[in-house]
């Protein structure tokens, strides 16, 4: 039976797609079979990212609706044969999820993936509910700013009470944060929140820092995930990322000098 | 037996119940109303309707039976249903002259009156007393600040009431309420969270959300925290708002408690 982690956030504009692409790829190439899915039901985004936006004939709802079977729904990755792509919807809206269509679709994806990876939309509505509702994992993309680690907190609580593991009294779901869009440069001049800062609000250890980098947009707009860019520090970063999620241990890199952070400098100590 | 014969209509049992006095200060019958909305209307899952005894014993000026009928109305209006009197010299003639029953209340009224938190001043505060009520968080140890004997001349030894203990994090956009006890929770509450219990609220953690002591209205509720620093807190529906914690508590370990019916905060001692 494969896992299903949740890229989640809260806040839009965080990053979660660009991390569910960068975490897909690098999953596959450290060979496992993964499936990714798009649950921003009517703003699909994942097979842009993915630079399979082309290639989608079937999507998500049609699979749950019974139009097609889910094999025909998914669509294999150029680069990784063990990497597959479940769209979104463009043209429907979320509520044609259903809690049994969904179950359905992710415990067939578990019998034949090892890791599926369910990339979330913004907000805590029906999209966002389902894509975390039958996690075993979560990553939670988070920006070192207030409103961003806010929203984060709120998901964090609502995964922990609400979601297919709490319900059935099983061991919590695993919580993971990937702090993204990290300058060094602005938390050493205290206007950026630090790792520290947000660890400690939160809660949750961090287990990966994506820097700001502009490498980042060319990715997304050349459909391809900024994983697969070696030179550029985000693609390194997120490779650092991925090997911590399969248990490896890798030293934090791209932080730069570790200064007091904005709310230690607020509040003192 | 007789009931083998002949089952009687009745039956007169000995019961024990839990009646909240309103222990009114300052006989202002405007004030009063409009005070004891405020405070309905705070909790009014728990306070809509509740029967309240009334007790004039420090009432100022002293009512004449008219005005106290007229509160009757009032505070009727207002949302609470006095269905006693305290049987005291100035609540037993008045409660004769409204055709009310005048009750007695019983030993533990006086410890909860020595309790120092002193019920609000210049205030119709619902001061919840607990005449012969076994098991109310009043009687954890944690409500009281000095220790004190247990009251011997109480009816029966009151079993305690069990806290609702809950691991942390308490995340933004939960809330928790634990009924009739106390609550413990070991990890922080974050900004956004309520936590709220009739008794006290312990924390061990930081405090960043809302924390509710004595939410039904015992004055003698406190709140601990290891790290200070909560948008609000609240004793028996007083609060405090803070925008930012002032710089002497925050981040400290803290008591909030009720000083005169002001709510006060003041770092542990280590």
């Amino acid at each position: 039976m494969g896992e299903v982690i949740v890229v989640t956030s809260g806040k839009g504009g965080v990053g979660k797609t660009t991390t569910s692409a960068s975490l897909a790829c690098g999953f596959a190439r450290r060979g496992k079979k993964i499936a990714v899915v798009d649950f921003d039901i009517g703003l699909r985004n994942l097979d842009l990212i993915m630079g399979c936006e082309r290639r989608v004939v079937y999507d998500f709802v049609n699979v749950i609706n019974g139009d097609c079977s889910l094999k025909q729904a998914l669509i294999k990755d150029k680069r990784f044969d063990n990497l597959s792509v479940l769209a979104a919807s463009q043209t429907k809206d979320k509520d044609a999820l259903t809690q049994d269509g969904v179950a359905k679709v992710i415990d067939e994806l578990k019998s034949e993936f090892d890791i599926v990876l369910c990339d979330s939309p913004a907000g805590i509505e029906r999209g966002a509910f389902f894509a975390m509702y039958f996690a075993d994992r979560a990553v939670v993309v988070v920006n070192p700013e207030v409103s961003s680690v806010r929203d984060s907190d709120r998901v964090l609580g609502i995964m922990s009470s609400k979601s297919r593991r709490a319900e059935q009294g099983q061991t919590a779901v695993k919580e993971h944060l990937l702090l993204t869009r990290y300058s060094p440069e602005r938390v050493e001049r205290g206007d950026m929140m630090s790792i520290g800062d947000v660890e400690e609000i939160l809660g949750v250890k961090v287990i990966g820092v994506i820097p700001e980098s502009p490498e980042v947009l060319s990715a997304s707009n050349s459909g391809v995930p900024v994983i697969l860019d070696e030179n550029s520090d985000a693609g390194q970063a997120y490779t650092d990322a991925v090997a911590r999620l399969l248990g490896d241990t890798v030293p934090m890199r791209f932080l730069d000098a570790k200064k007091k952070g904005f709310f230690q400098r607020l509040f003192g100590s | 037996m007789q009931g083998l014969l002949f089952t009687p209509a009745f039956e007169l049992k000995s019961a024990q119940m839990s009646l909240m006095v309103l222990a009114v200060r300052r006989f202002d019958l405007d004030q009063l109303q409009i005070e004891i909305s405020q405070h309905v209307a705070k909790a009014p899952a728990l306070l809509k309707n509740a029967p309240v005894v009334l007790d004039l014993g420090q009432a100022d000026p002293k009512p004449t039976a008219h005005q106290v009928t007229n509160l009757l109305m009032r505070t009727q209006v207002a949302g609470l249903r006095v269905v006693a009197l305290v049987a005291d010299a100035i609540g037993e003639p008045l409660a004769h002259a409204v055709g009310l029953p005048a009750l007695t209340v019983g030993p533990r009224r006086k410890k909860s009156d020595e309790a120092p938190a002193k019920p609000t001043e210049a205030e119709a505060a619902a001061a919840p007393t607990a005449p012969e009520i076994p098991a109310t968080p009043d009687a954890n140890p944690g409500a009281e600040a000095a220790p004190q004997e247990p009251a011997e001349d109480a009816p029966a030894e009151p079993v305690a009431v069990p806290p609702l203990l809950l691991p942390g994090p308490i995340r933004g956009g939960q809330q928790i309420y634990a009924k009739g006890r106390d609550l413990i929770i070991t990890g922080a509450v974050s900004a956004g969270a309520e936590v709220a219990a009739d008794g006290c609220v312990h924390v061990y953690g930081r405090l960043s959300g809302k924390a509710l002591a004595g939410a039904a209205g015992d004055v003698r509720a406190r709140i601990y925290c290891l790290s200070f620093g909560p948008e609000l807190v609240s004793i028996a529906g007083n609060f405090k708002v803070f925008e930012s914690a002032p710089r002497e508590i925050a981040g400290k370990a803290v008591e909030i408690y009720l000083n005169e019916g002001r709510v006060d905060v003041r770092p542990l001692k280590a």
